[in-house]
């Protein structure tokens, strides 16, 4: 049994766990009538979440739970499918934050070339000429569609005196 | 009747009825293939540009939009696994394994013909409602609500099949999370952590883009390679034997169908519900329910003639008592006070002419958006074979963008990226999206019609078990937990006698 696979068995139980606990905690600060439907709702999810932490434990008790709520006993082993890098994920994720930030910063008809043009030319490795023409075809679409044929004005950036 | 049917047809052939119509069909098909805009939107941005066009020409520029945007979601849902339109999102389960099989053609020509005829049948069955609605309507108060949408949620956690716990954890996180701004019934503020943007909630369309469309970017980049995981085995020639598979499961087609125009007529519920409940219905009532969301072609069937199906159901509260099923209906009734007609019985009596024209251009924009999708399948089914290096940021600039277009915030965008992480996160750790969506969409219609019917019956908890429709629905849900333990034991008791008889 290696960290791995305690984490993908466990994490998101605890993560959703820790998440649901919180609405329990905070509802006690709102008058019965309106806590009262969340609260039954996030203590029956914990109810929930409980078992299914139980049903993650290579025991007898997790056997059970397993056949009752999945019709499997046994554990999948390791994660399913395929099993990317952590850091190939967490790279994935900051690709997307970054194009966000980038564009809230500068807004979208220059955020996105810039993202189109890194992502495709610089992680991809694709022909930096086939890149530009991708990413100015892609600003042009947008631009055409939401500007000129739906009168969409797209967001200009803060730095730029956008409203958020 | 039949006059205003055939005034009509005259408008529609001999005043120009048609150019509104194919204009209407494309702009439909347009909003509803990009990720996050639809038909309210569509509507929305079109009432304006009707003022100047006489009131049946406007009906069968709206009607052809409300035709065509659901067929358009289906396309972008089967091929880059992004529901255009929040109902197509129970496309995704069975469309898009389809695609990476090499199968989308087959998809698209089953969802096509799915859409058309479920759209024919939906305004089929407006027509035959229309006359008694008024007493199926009434028949259905808060406690019903409450337990029809209790049904939806437990139906759909149970259709997740071998992740029951799961699916129901997702719901129970899906409910929270819609738990979030304020509370319809006394007003206050909940949850919102201090984030004034909270205060009307978690944005339902922002949040159904990221968990569909950007987490399917995460995956993509992870992934690397194309969508169809075998690009030598893409065949678009397929997409006849897709329209043939529609007729070969007929069953499926009219039960998707008539779950849309049922649960499309029932205010407040929606498109999404309906598909997602008509879905759940074919894995439950399937001999090999393991097979769905691996790519079986009554997923794609079901919930593609549901959502065309409801827009003629949703019709009906609309027209008959003023009442809207949906954002979309809404933003409809307001086309009709512009054109100066008081939706309600009055539209019926006096304006026959003008429900007939919009039901003639639903009619035919169902069949038209399919007919026209159908003929370019192969360009479409092309998409699949495109290196998704390209496909990653052309996706994520333009769902980023349409999440940004619905209400011109920025926040919206930011919601989008969280329930993208959210959404890959559920993928990774084999957790099922769609009780988590559904819960986002009935959180709202659970707690007010839940605390409306104790309030009706004076805190009187048996108001749910002792109306007729409420206990029919109430042991529709008990039938329906119980479904999945049914089924375990009839599987036990099959392999049993395989092992006695290979003994």
């Amino acid at each position: 049994m290696n960290i791995r696979d305690l984490a993908f068995r466990f994490l998101p139980a605890l993560l959703l766990l820790a998440f649901t606990l919180s609405f329990v905690v905070t509802s006690f600060d709102y008058k019965a009538d309106t806590r009262a439907m969340p609260l039954v709702i996030a203590v029956l999810t914990v109810v929930l979440l409980v078992l299914e932490l139980l049903a993650q434990r290579r025991d007898r008790i997790g056997e059970v739970l397993r056949r009752f709520f999945t019709g499997k006993s046994h554990l999948p082993v390791g994660t399913p499918g395929k099993t990317p890098s952590v850091g190939r994920e967490i790279g994935a994720v900051l690709w997307v934050v970054a194009f966000l930030v980038l564009a809230i910063l500068v807004g979208f008809y220059i955020a996105i070339p810039v993202y189109v043009f890194a992502y495709l030319a610089i992680y991809v490795r694709k022909p930096p000429l086939i890149s530009a023409i991708t990413a100015l075809g892609i600003v042009a679409l947008l631009y055409v569609l939401f500007e000129v044929l739906l009168s969409y004005p797209i967001f200009s950036g803060v730095l730029f005196g956008g409203y958020m | 009747m039949f006059e205003a049917i055939s005034a009509s047809f005259s408008g529609l052939i001999f005043s120009g009825g048609i150019l509104y119509l194919c204009i209407g069909t494309f702009v439909g098909l347009l909003f509803g293939i990009i990720p996050g805009l639809g038909g309210p939107t569509a509507l929305a941005l079109l009432i304006p540009l009707t003022f100047g066009i006489d009131t049946h020409s406007s009906m069968f520029l709206a009607g052809a939009i409300m035709g065509a945007v659901p067929f358009g979601g289906s396309v972008t849902a089967i091929l880059i696994n992004t529901p255009g339109t929040a109902p197509n999102a129970a496309t995704v389960f069975d469309g898009y394994p389809l695609a990476r099989q090499g199968k989308a053609g087959l998809a698209l020509g089953a969802s096509g013909a799915a859409s058309a005829i479920g759209g024919l049948l939906g305004v089929l069955v407006l027509f035959a409602v229309l006359p008694i609605a008024r007493d199926v309507i009434l028949a259905f108060a808060p406690p019903e609500f409450f337990m029809l949408a209790v049904l939806g949620l437990c139906a759909i956690a149970v259709s997740t099949e071998g992740k029951f716990l799961r699916g129901l954890i997702a719901a129970g996180v899906g409910l929270l999370i819609a738990a979030i701004g304020y509370d319809d019934i006394s007003g206050a503020v909940r949850f919102t952590y201090g984030v004034d943007y909270l205060w009307d909630g978690v944005p339902l369309v922002p949040a159904l883009i990221g968990l569909f469309a950007i987490a399917q970017i995460l995956s993509l980049y992870v992934e690397g390679g194309s969508i169809s995981e075998d690009p030598g085995k893409v065949k678009v020639t397929r997409v006849m034997d897709g329209v043939k598979s529609v007729f070969t499961h007929y069953p499926t087609l009219l039960r998707g169908s008539v779950i849309g125009a049922v649960i499309g007529a029932i205010p407040g519920v929606g498109g999404t519900v309906a598909a997602f409940l008509s879905y759940s219905t074919e894995v439950q009532l399937s001999k090999e329910p393991e097979t769905f969301g691996k790519g079986n072609i009554r997923g794609v069937i079901a919930p593609e003639s549901s959502n065309n199906a409801r827009e003629g159901g949703a019709l009906i509260p609309t027209l008959a008592f003023g009442i809207p099923g949906s954002a979309e209906m809404a933003v409809f009734l307001g086309m009709l006070v512009l054109h100066g007609l008081q939706p309600g019985p009055a539209v019926l009596l006096d304006h026959l002419d003008v429900v007939t024209s919009l039901m003639l251009s639903l009619a035919i924009a169902s069949v038209l958006a399919s007919v026209f999708c159908l003929l370019v399948a192969r360009q479409l089914a092309a998409i699949t074979l495109i290196d998704v290096s390209y496909l990653v940021p052309i996706i994520l600039s333009v769902s980023l963008v349409g999440a940004y277009a619905l209400n011109s915030s920025m926040y919206d965008v930011i919601v989008t990226v969280i329930f993208g992480v959210i959404g890959y996160l559920m993928i990774r750790f084999d957790y099922p999206r769609l009780p988590l969506v559904i819960a986002l969409f009935l959180g709202g219609i659970v707690e007010v019609n839940f605390r409306q019917s104790l309030m009706i019956s004076s805190g009187d908890w048996t108001t749910f078990f002792t109306r007729s429709i409420s206990l029919v629905l109430f042991i529709l849900i008990v039938v329906s937990l119980l479904l999945p333990l049914v089924r375990q034991v009839f599987k036990r008791r099959a392999a049993r006698s395989g092992k006695e008889i290979k003994a």
